[in-house]
């Protein structure tokens, strides 16, 4: 018995193997190696380096840009996160009635997350075009503006551009889960709350709530981690401009290594964005899942 | 008396239920239609001319619609075709490699106990926090001492990397809704745990497959900034970057010609969405949601 078991791990093991290699190759060695160099200055192009403890991290922490881009990628975190979150269940809920066409037009609403994340930042861009967008158009005639918003120009608008150009596609997602969620309910809690006399809102509150809220912290958590990573969209609409106003940890970090070649400073604003996320996701799911089983 | 009231009262409820029925599903066309308006645009300017573009106010329907943007595609010294050929090239590789070591994983974390497994699943999850520039940044100066800087192997391997984790999720969590019955029966009858795996399990778990597939495609498809990096040859170059450096660097873009590279673009992912959507959607949501 105790070989079997045994060989049945090495078995696991085994087959679990060219994953962890995989994750380890790609994408173990690469952060721990650079997360080294926020404890270096790092000598361009000779690879020359020389260590200098947390004089990285104190020239970030001193730095406008890394709190700027800082509050900017939680604001995107938390607002897409929401607005997901709202705009996902008003569709699944709309969606998770007797009525026909349903899977087609489920099918329809899918399709925004079939467009290209780079397409949907050209399209954006074009929609919202100061002089020729569509955007612009729609709005001055539904009287709505007086005369055209230069959509990426300001520091304000250009954030709520790429968070409606990320928005738009990623929609589908939410819905496609959250829809998947519902119909795993049982109808018959529905049945028992109706003749408890529960109306539509009350059975939404008392059974639907309950019953998706693992999915749907699980699936906020994703989203936001998701929106951390978010780079295209941003790079291609704003390229973090203006002023530096979209700018995410995302693509300062970029910036730095890449166009600015200042390693140091870069692996130490992504060291601080690694301890943050993590820290936050232990703690969100500390709070909402009390056991590890429930993602696990 | 009594019964007149009751019906009354029972006629009025089902008018309002009818109601709240119409009116939910008007509330719901008009959405799709909002939803639409980006995609119209879209195709809508794809087919304009030139001139057209920038009439004020802009139609909404190509007065005369002409496939002049289209053709722009196929001119050689546009290397649009080559883009989108190194595209499907990584992106296919990257989803057959990924989706073996996936499956493999997500086996192995799904069927058998051991103690170290929710280290291993949480060594996967967590790599979806690490802030992707920065391991592009080691990964640019390994792939170049390597030599692997503007190769496909070198793409494809890091396109693995970034769908790895949650395609070992999402397949891990489809074998936990799958009973492991037939496994047992199949041990008994003396199949190997490989030959199990193979002809027994791999058949039955297509609509996982099948969903993490699209997602790792799509993924790759869509991937910018490690193939803007990784990539600055010509003759690797895939369509995102591709797309952005030979019509965004330009003072005046050419919206029509852009939008019609973005339509041919957004063809593979939304043929797979039309062909594939029944399966993916099972698939996401065996995956994604644990029954």
């Amino acid at each position: 018995m105790y070989s079997l078991r045994k060989r049945n791990i090495t078995f696991a093991l085994l087959i679990i193997s060219p994953a962890f290699i995989i994750a380890s190759v790609i994408l173990y060695f690469p952060i721990l190696n650079s997360m080294l160099m926020a404890f270096k200055k790092v000598y361009f192009g000779t690879g020359k380096f020389k260590w200098i403890a947390l004089k990285n991290f104190a020239v970030v922490l001193e730095s406008k840009e890394f709190f700027r881009s800082f509050w900017w990628t939680l604001f995107y975190g938390i607002s897409s996160t929401l607005l997901l979150l709202i705009i996902g269940m008003y569709f699944a809920i709309l969606l998770n009635r007797k009525m026909p066409g349903r899977n087609v037009i489920r099918g329809l609403l899918i399709m925004p997350w079939a467009i290209p994340v780079f397409v949907n930042a050209f399209l954006w861009l074009w929609l919202l075009n100061v002089q020729y967008g569509l955007i612009n158009y729609i709005l001055i005639s539904l009287k709505i503006l007086k005369e055209p918003l230069h959509w990426t120009g300001g520091r304000f608008i250009a954030k709520i551009s790429v968070l409606m150009a990320y928005i738009w596609r990623v929609f589908p997602f939410n819905m496609i889960v959250y829809l998947a969620a519902f119909q795993t309910i049982d109808p018959m809690y529905y049945e028992a709350a109706e003749i408890d006399g529960a109306n539509k809102v009350k059975q939404f509150i008392h059974v639907t709530i309950p019953q998706v809220k693992n999915i749907v912290t699980f699936t906020a958590l994703l989203n936001f981690i998701w929106a951390f990573q978010e780079f295209t969209t941003i790079w291609i609409m704003t390229k973090g401009g203006p002023a530096g106003a979209t700018n995410t940890l995302m693509t300062q970090v970029y910036t730095l290594s890449f166009l600015q070649r200042n390693f140091g400073e870069a692996a130490a604003t992504g060291v601080l964005w690694i301890v943050f996320l993590i820290a936050f996701a232990i703690f969100y799911l500390r709070v909402l899942f009390f056991r590890r089983e429930a993602f696990l | 008396m009594e019964g007149k009231d009751m019906r009354e009262r029972s006629r009025s409820i089902r008018v309002k239920n009818r109601i709240k029925y119409y009116s939910t599903n008007i509330l719901l066309i008009v959405s799709v239609f909002i939803v639409y308006i980006p995609i119209f645009w879209m195709i809508s300017t794809s087919f304009k001319t030139s001139a057209e573009l920038f009439k004020w106010p802009p139609t909404f329907i190509p007065l005369k619609p002409v496939l002049e943007s289209y053709r722009e595609l196929f001119v050689p010294e546009n290397r649009y075709f080559q883009y989108f050929r190194n595209s499907l090239i990584v992106s296919i590789s990257a989803t057959i490699l990924t989706l073996i070591a996936a499956t493999f994983a997500g086996y192995g974390l799904s069927r058998f106990e051991f103690k170290a497994k929710p280290s291993f699943l949480i060594y996967f999850l967590i790599t979806q926090m690490f802030p992707f520039s920065l391991v592009l940044l080691t990964l640019y100066l390994f792939f170049s001492k390597l030599h692997l800087l503007n190769t496909y192997f070198g793409l494809i391997f890091a396109f693995t990397g970034l769908s790895l984790a949650f395609s070992i999720w999402m397949l891990k969590n489809y074998f936990d809704t799958i009973p492991g019955e037939l496994e047992e029966a199949a041990a008994i009858d003396g199949c190997g745990k490989f030959g199990t795996l193979v002809r027994i399990v791999l058949p039955i778990i297509g609509p996982g497959v099948i969903a993490t597939a699209i997602f790792v495609f799509i993924t790759s498809w869509n991937e910018y900034l490690f193939a803007y990096t990784l990539a600055t040859s010509e003759k690797i170059r895939t369509l995102p970057p591709g797309l952005s450096i030979s019509y965004m660097s330009f003072v005046k873009i050419s919206w029509n010609g852009l939008m019609a590279a973005s339509v041919v673009a957004s063809l593979p992912s939304i043929i797979i969405f039309i062909v594939l959507q029944k399966w993916f959607i099972q698939g996401l949501s065996a995956g994604a949601v644990k029954g």
